[in-house]
């Protein structure tokens, strides 16, 4: 009786934000002279209709749950990692070269790839943990910046070093992988790939550690209250970079997945222009930080940008219409966050810069 | 406690919203759907089937006028030819190839995709879907069931080269390319080739910006060739262009645009533009399609099925022509699109060598 009551406050916040930014996307819909139901009637179809796109909703939402389960991770020790988006674009071009230059066979590349992009987003993550454990620098601004030579950086080796120049090529991309690398389809003729069971295993994965283990006991400490983590024991700057890499793992690991099962190539921009990084933060926020919750969360956003894909196919309404109906849920939930903002920094000591 | 009732005043407005919005939908949806009946009903008449026909794009349409070209044909055929047409954009790559697949999995008729940025979504779903028909616009794909669109370029590369040739005072021009790629070679080599046509003793520089959607460094690039004596710049950097307009404007000298009549932004500066039809061809592969006489390999348009251009030249404009290009240069112009056309001038396509 008493969780029930939990679970539905905790299911409140999100529920309102949806609401309300269902309702500003209404007025949005009125304004370009769209029928709100019809619209939304398109919307949940194009995500839910049928099994065809279900399937292509889990396979939008797959990068975004693994971003997401990072980002969570990361909240909850305490530590504001924004870089998902340097991680992810990092992890996906470390996939594709090994996949493209190590020899063997073909599952075996397509594992070394998935490893090789958990590696990399986890050393550029851990690395940003490091500068704040060993300069003090503001993890928040960091990991930030890190992002924009992660992205610039994986572009020009896509545009120069790697880049494929076979075709017409025109495009800032590396070469088509191996076919005997590539991750398998689900199902034949759709989007989604095995990452998606990489995806959910995480989720179980990372929700049975935190809840069952004494790591995860001590991550949480560590973000709930740094200073009585630290009485009791737990070493704050191991611990950062531990979980800091495993939070970049996930990122890196969400651009592998995208790699070897959708693109099949590093290709500039197609990681980044979906702003699969954002929607992952964006999840976790939503969820606080709660595994389940977030890959819950990062389903929805990805039901809404699958359903906006699916009511500008069918309506007169544009595709930016969903984006702002996105942008509102956005603002809503970040009203929420600047509350917490506010709190913990209220509670900040002087061992954790934990915002 | 004030903060609930906040909170509940809001719950309630929203419902408030949705319930009116839901109601007036299923009025306009009634009238919709009966639209539709009555055009079901027009067509029954043939007894045959509407044809549903999908432009998938791979970015948004917004300011390119490329895209924005290409669909205007698009609608335009859909309506002449009574087929239902539908054009989708797209927001990023992913996103795009969900898109292809959902027309597959929607049983449009024919889908039709363009540019080299839908290269590797169609060579993945075509051999996946034997039995559809695709069409791809501005790039060849070699598969069974996939027409292929191209532009002759270098033919109205050949046109605007010459006509520089014939224009520059200084006997310099220049051109500001996007990427040093194959595909771009069909206007620098067209280009050349028109130049030295008109004008052998004419110089080429030629710079690249590396980039299809930056017009900062395409100005820097401009800059730095009318300092180096050019007074005519060929822009060929998509976006870049804007940067190349900007620079012939501050310098007091002359441009050219891409893709559609670019000369109505500056009439001064902007005194040519290289056409290329996307509306023509989307408009003729739809036609082809309802006709029957659609057919899969590749086709190429120039100047001679009009796919590609030169403002003055071969269509008019509503700007005014600039005395730095002179009717006079028009008419010898106009004689040599018509040599191209006749097969008396010979252009090479780099492409094909």
């Amino acid at each position: 009786m008493f969780s029930l009551k939990n679970i539905a406050q905790s299911m409140l916040q999100p529920l309102l934000a949806i609401i309300a930014g269902l309702a500003v996307g209404a007025i949005a819909i009125l304004i370009v002279g769209g029928s709100v139901g019809e619209t939304y009637m398109e919307m949940w179809k194009g995500a839910f209709g049928s099994f065809y796109f279900l399937t292509n909703t889990l396979a939008r939402a797959t990068p975004i749950i693994l971003i997401g389960l990072g980002v969570a991770l990361a909240f909850r020790a305490g530590f504001f990692n924004m870089g998902s988006e340097g991680q992810l674009v990092l992890g996906a071009l470390a996939a594709a070269v090994t996949v493209i230059y190590l020899p063997g066979p073909g599952w075996l590349r397509m594992i070394a790839g998935l490893l090789a992009g958990i590696t990399a987003g986890g050393i550029w993550s851990a690395f940003a943990g490091w500068l704040d454990a060993r300069f003090r620098l503001n993890l928040l601004i960091v990991t930030l910046l890190l992002n924009y030579i992660a992205t610039l950086f994986t572009g020009y080796m896509a545009a120069y070093p790697l880049k494929d120049k076979t075709g017409s090529a025109a495009m800032a991309q590396t070469v088509m992988l191996d076919k005997a690398a590539w991750l398998p389809k689900l199902f034949q003729g759709m989007t989604l790939h095995a990452g998606f069971i990489l995806a959910v295993a995480g989720t179980l994965l990372l929700y049975l550690f935190m809840k069952h283990t004494v790591k995860g006991y001590e991550i949480s400490m560590l973000g709930g209250n740094p200073l009585f983590a630290g009485y009791g024991g737990v070493q704050r700057g191991k611990l950062m970079i531990a979980s800091m890499f495993a939070s970049g793992g996930f990122a890196g690991l969400a651009g592998a997945v995208e790699v070897l099962g959708t693109q099949y190539r590093f290709l500039d921009g197609a990681l980044t222009s979906p702003g699969y990084a954002w929607s992952g933060i964006m999840a976790t926020l939503l969820a606080g930080s709660n595994p389940l919750g977030t890959a819950l969360a990062a389903l929805l956003l990805a039901a809404l940008q699958t359903g906006g894909m699916g009511m500008e196919r069918n309506t007169d309404v544009p595709l930016e219409v969903s984006s702002i109906i996105q942008a509102a849920l956005i603002l809503f939930v970040s009203a929420k966050l600047t509350l917490s903002f506010i709190k913990r920094k209220k509670a900040r000591s002087k061992n954790g810069s934990a915002v | 406690m004030k903060k609930q009732m906040a909170l509940l005043l809001v719950l309630i407005l929203a419902v408030g919203v949705i319930a009116a919005c839901g109601a007036k939908s299923t009025n306009s949806g009634n009238a919709n759907s009966g639209k539709n009946e009555s055009s079901q009903n027009e067509n029954g008449g043939n007894d045959k089937p509407k044809q549903r026909i999908a432009l998938v794009l791979p970015e948004a349409i917004g300011v390119n006028p490329f895209f924005a070209l290409m669909d205007e044909g698009f609608k335009r055929a859909g309506e002449e030819f009574g087929v239902e047409v539908k054009t989708i954009e797209s927001t990023d790559p992913a996103a795009f190839e969900q898109n292809l697949r959902t027309t597959v999995a929607e049983n449009y008729d024919l889908i039709i995709t363009a540019t080299f940025q839908a290269e590797d979504a169609l060579n993945k779903i075509a051999p996946e879907n034997p039995d559809k028909s695709f069409a791809i616009i501005d790039t060849v794909i070699d598969q069974p069931n996939v027409r292929s669109v191209v532009f002759r370029e270098h033919e109205a590369a050949f046109l605007l080269g010459a006509a520089a040739g014939l224009s520059t005072k200084t006997n310099k021009v220049g051109a500001v390319v996007a990427m040093d790629v194959p595909l771009l070679s069909k206007y620098t080599s067209g280009f050349e080739q028109g130049l030295k046509h008109t004008n052998p003793d004419a110089e080429l520089l030629i710079n690249y910006v590396g980039s299809f959607t930056d017009s900062a460094k395409g100005k820097e690039m401009a800059l730095l060739q009318y300092d180096k004596g050019v007074d005519f710049i060929a822009g060929m950097a998509a976006v870049g262009d804007l940067g190349v307009f900007e620079a012939a404007k501050e310098r007091g000298l002359y441009a050219s645009g891409q893709d559609v009549d670019r000369t109505e932004l500056d009439p001064e500066h902007i005194v040519l533009s290289q056409l290329k039809g996307t509306d023509a061809v989307a408009y003729e592969t739809v036609k082809a399609f309802v006709e029957g006489t659609f057919q899969f390999g590749s086709a190429d348009y120039g100047l001679k099925e009009d796919g590609v251009g030169l403002t003055f030249v071969t269509r008019d404009s509503k700007s005014a022509l600039s005395p730095f290009v002179g009717q006079e240069n028009v008419d010898k112009l106009k004689a040599i699109a018509e040599e191209i056309k006749s097969g008396t001038i010979q252009v090479v396509n780099p492409l094909a060598q």
